[in-house]
């Protein structure tokens, strides 16, 4: 036989990659640091080489990249550790997220995690990986070996779009899925420009993309219901496929909704579609990015408002009309909730009508908490465009509006309410020791409605301006040293009293036929009291306690002046009206009525137009004796005379209220 | 208790669902197109030291050859395949023109990816082969053959692999008596991937031919490597070098042959 001959073969060296044995932070979000083998933790900086076994640990909404001297990219995600091991050239993924861009070369990259190892050459791959839980791979363009650390021959390749699960303990590796390319790249983190700038690589995913597309386009990839949220291995129902079924869910179905746990903060990032999804920030596991659902609310069809969010009797109605007469609402529920910016709302194809409930407590403010992310937090609700209507509400504690927040729009209704008997509706602006910009809501031509189960208080320099300002307290309604302008009403009414002091400036700016001011206090002692530079300018005002003692208080520089007509009236049987600092009334028609009206001693009530001043009481304590003086615009005392301009508190001469 | 790692140490609060690094990951489901043809073509030059594999009066000579071929797979059952396949060569030598032949080949075939044995591939097929040459003008062969083949990938990691094959190869008919034979033939093939577009791979083939009309009974080895750049996963170019050792129990037959060459293989499936 004859002897066999064996060729000698030109094998091509391998090259070695380019090394992996050094990487320089590039990029820091947040809380990021390195941590050497056996020493402290340190913050990292940009430049900041790394080397040996040293590990780059993140923190929650914290984000790190490293680049290597080929070129070789690493962005590490949020509660995320990850090592470099210069002696094997590996990349270590001890828990967390990271993206891997890996130059096309010799070589390439291998990433480890304690189960399995991906070898990535030219590829762009992102990996997750929970030690106690699963190993995570989708590849975004390329294609990447994946092995068992334990089997190395249980291999297999998976290509742009796949992404392959696995438990860490497997002894073989699943088939793939293909997941949708562009959804991930618009949902990444890790892959959003603002944050980290381009990979270089676009057009690899970008032709990665385009074959998923065409592969789409072709019926060889259908979308699914199903979807992973973000990390983990959870799957839920897609966002279309969630608003698929709320569009099938029964009324009762639709006010079980579930309140969103813990806090939650809507803000420039949070993005609302009014068909019943909402993408926003909340800490209830830990802080990130959730998707809640919503429902469709139509008062018309679903009842009371209080019934299908809070699942509580109403104890409100008054503005149950104009609720029911604005439609169908998208409805959201929280537990608690800040808003600090303008989420991105579409309401294109959904109800203009937002109502954002919460259980407990909703702050409005560009203030956020410690670990929520305040790049959102522009302290603007702005309403312009997307909605006809919002309603915010709290249940079981206060609705606060704070200083530096500003709620703007044009023709909105803007429904603000806090339902529980000890929960306030507050806007309250600085004060010495929180300094800053007051609160304003102004919206020009739509309308404010604001209802607390105990009180409505608008304090320090609070600015409201709309078409119709209408507060309603279950307790009490305050307007301390704020500036309400309304062009056609602003109404106040009690439970319990109404207290208008310290400079606050109520002005009603159209000239209208309708009354333009309407205070009422219905408590059984329920008085209003203005004082202390109070201004209201309007068409008419009127101002009337309906309690037994109810009494109205006036005094210290309030001026009152109407182009129509002042109505003051304290109509209980032992009502009272006061005044207790010099004041002005200036009207046509100004009318004073109650059981007794008091001028305290000192005293001067200034009638502008004595021609049209009546006033009706049975106990007349004024202009005499020891008692205080109505007096004409030359400070002369007024002559009151009965069957004149003084009346019995029930004559039939009174005008109705 | 839970050991706190690394992070936690550090003060970290531990990653949730709620974490957006990483993005929505929407499932598609996978609805492939059957594309059950398959079209291929082969272009290679090689050069060997014996064109004709004679036992003495070795001609080096420069051969082309060209092939084109049809073929058509489809899943019958779970892991039960039928293929049939239509292939046309063309080989022309430049110096020996008399070598010059084309071949037809048709096979109808049964595959069983046998999951109980480790995935390898039982094969069985009926094939029928006719050689002509002057253009397809003149017949050589015709032949009738029956095969039974087994397969088995052997994978060491993901560079390293080996395959095995076993292939039995019976006539028949065959139109010409001092061709009708049976072979049966080893394969062994070790396969390292240098990179991910490009592999090398070193085979050895030994077959038995027994001639079932004439006296004659030969054992070929042939040792080959072969360079595969596939930069797109329809083409790949190859560069390759075998030396082919034939012993028979007729000495005339006994032939050595070394030959390399370049070539350029395409496929599309449709």
């Amino acid at each position: 036989m004859k002897r066999l001959l064996l060729l000698p073969l030109c094998v091509p060296a391998l090259l070695n990659a380019a090394s992996l044995k050094e990487a320089e932070v590039t990029r820091i979000i947040n809380d990021v640091r390195l941590v050497p083998p056996q020493r402290q933790a340190a913050a990292a900086r940009i430049g900041d080489k790394i080397s040996g076994q040293t590990a780059v640990a993140t923190g929650a909404q914290s984000r790190a990249e490293l680049r290597f001297p080929d070129q070789t990219l690493t962005r590490l995600g949020s509660n995320s550790v990850f090592r470099l091991d210069s002696k094997s050239r590996d990349l270590n993924l001890e828990k967390g997220v990271m993206l891997l861009q890996v130059p096309k070369q010799l070589g390439g990259a291998t990433v480890r995690t304690a189960a399995i190892t991906a070898a990535v050459t030219g590829t762009t791959v992102m990996m997750e990986y929970d030690p106690d839980g699963f190993v995570k791979i989708i590849v975004l363009e390329g294609e990447v070996d994946v092995f068992l650390n334990s089997r190395r021959s249980e291999l297999r390749t998976i290509s742009a779009g796949d992404m392959m699960i696995t438990r860490p303990d497997a002894t073989s590796l699943p088939a793939p899925v293909q997941v949708d390319l562009q959804r991930l790249r618009r949902t990444s983190k890790l892959l959003d420009a603002k944050d980290f700038g381009g990979l270089g690589n676009d057009k690899q995913m970008n032709d990665a993309l385009d074959k998923q597309n065409q592969k789409k386009a072709k019926g060889e990839l259908l979308e699914t219901a199903y979807m992973l949220q973000g990390r983990g291995t959870s799957v839920t129902l897609s966002s279309e496929a969630r608003l698929e079924l709320l569009g099938k869910l029964t009324p009762q179905q639709r006010r079980a909704l579930p309140f969103v746990p813990g806090t939650s903060q809507v803000d420039g990032t949070s993005q609302i579609d009014t068909r019943g999804i909402i993408n926003t920030f909340n800490n209830n596991l830990s802080p990130g990015v959730i998707t809640a659902l919503g429902v469709p609310f139509t008062p018309a069809q679903d009842g009371s408002a209080s019934q299908f969010i809070y699942g509580v009797s109403p104890t409100f109605t008054a503005f149950d009309d104009p609720f029911s007469d604005v439609g169908t609402w998208a409805l959201f529920k929280f537990d608690n909730l800040f808003i600090v910016g303008t989420p991105d709302i579409d309401s294109s194809t959904g109800p203009r009508n937002l109502i954002i409930a919460a259980r407990d407590r909703v702050a409005l403010t560009p203030r956020t908490l410690p670990d929520f992310p305040s790049s959102g937090a522009t302290g603007v609700l702005s309403l312009d465009d997307a909605l006809d209507a919002i309603a915010i509400s709290s249940l079981n504690d206060d609705l606060a509006i704070e200083q530096d927040f500003q709620i703007t729009g044009s023709d909105q209704s803007i429904f603000l309410s806090a339902q529980s008997v000890n929960s306030d509706v507050s806007i309250q602006g600085p004060t010495v020791n929180t300094p800053g910009s007051p609160p304003t809501i102004a919206v020009p031509y739509g309308k404010l409605y604001v209802h607390a189960g105990h009180d409505v208080w608008m304090a320090d320099d609070a600015v409201i301006k709309a078409d119709q300002i209408r507060l309603h307290a279950d307790n009490n309604v305050i307007v301390d040293d704020s500036n309400l302008h309304a062009r056609s009403l602003i109404e106040m009414i009690a439970e319990n009293g109404i207290t208008i002091k310290s400079s606050a400036n109520l002005r009603a700016l159209a000239a209208t036929d309708s009354p333009a001011f309407l205070l009422e206090a219905h408590g059984a002692q329920g008085n209003i009291t203005m004082e202390n530079n109070v201004t209201l300018a309007g068409d008419s005002i009127r101002a009337r306690t309906l309690g037994t003692d109810g009494r109205l208080v006036l005094g210290n520089c309030t001026s009152i002046n109407a182009d129509q007509l002042i109505h003051l009236y304290a109509q209980g049987s032992n009502g009272q009206i006061q005044f207790t600092g010099d004041t002005t009334l200036n009207s046509p028609q100004t009318v004073l009525a109650a059981k007794k009206v008091t001028v305290d001693p000192g005293v001067h009530v200034n009638i502008q137009q004595p021609g049209g001043f009546d006033v009706f009481t049975d106990v007349p304590e004024f202009n005499t004796g020891s008692f205080g003086s109505f007096v004409d615009g030359t400070n002369t005392p007024l002559l009151m005379t009965p069957g004149d301009n003084l009346h019995p508190f029930e004559s039939p001469l009174k005008p109705a209220f | 208790m839970k050991n706190r790692d690394l992070g936690e140490e550090n003060g970290f609060v531990s990653a949730s669902e709620a974490d957006d690094d990483i993005g929505q990951q929407l499932v598609l489901k996978e609805t492939p197109k059957n594309r059950p043809f398959r079209a291929y073509t082969d272009q290679f030059a090689l050069w060997s030291n014996n064109a004709a594999n004679v036992a003495t009066g070795e001609l080096s000579d420069w051969m082309w050859g060209g092939r084109v071929g049809l073929g058509w797979q489809q899943q019958i059952a779970s892991h039960w395949f039928a293929d049939v396949g239509l292939t046309q060569g063309l080989y022309r030598y430049r110096r020996s023109s008399a070598l010059d032949f084309e071949a037809m080949e048709a096979m109808a075939s049964i595959l069983d990816v046998e999951p109980r044995f480790w995935k390898t591939v039982f094969v069985g097929s009926f094939g029928f082969t006719r050689i002509t040459n002057n253009n397809l003008q003149d017949s050589l062969l015709n032949s009738l053959s029956a095969r039974l083949a087994a397969q088995r990938l052997i994978t060491f990691d993901r560079r390293n692999s080996l395959q095995l094959a076993l292939t039995a190869d019976w006539d028949l008919t065959n139109d010409v008596d001092q061709v009708f034979r049976d072979e049966f033939s080893l394969d062994v093939v070790y396969r390292f991937k240098i990179m991910r577009d490009l592999a090398i791979s070193l085979a050895y083939r030994m077959t038995y031919f027994d001639y079932r009309k004439v006296e004659r009974e030969d054992l070929l080895h042939v040792l080959g490597a072969t360079v595969t750049y596939s930069p797109r996963n329809w083409v790949e170019i190859y560069a390759t070098a075998s030396h082919a050792l034939n012993d028979s129990n007729i000495n005339f037959f006994d032939y050595e042959t070394v030959s390399a060459g370049l070539g350029l293989g395409m496929k599309l499936k449709f």
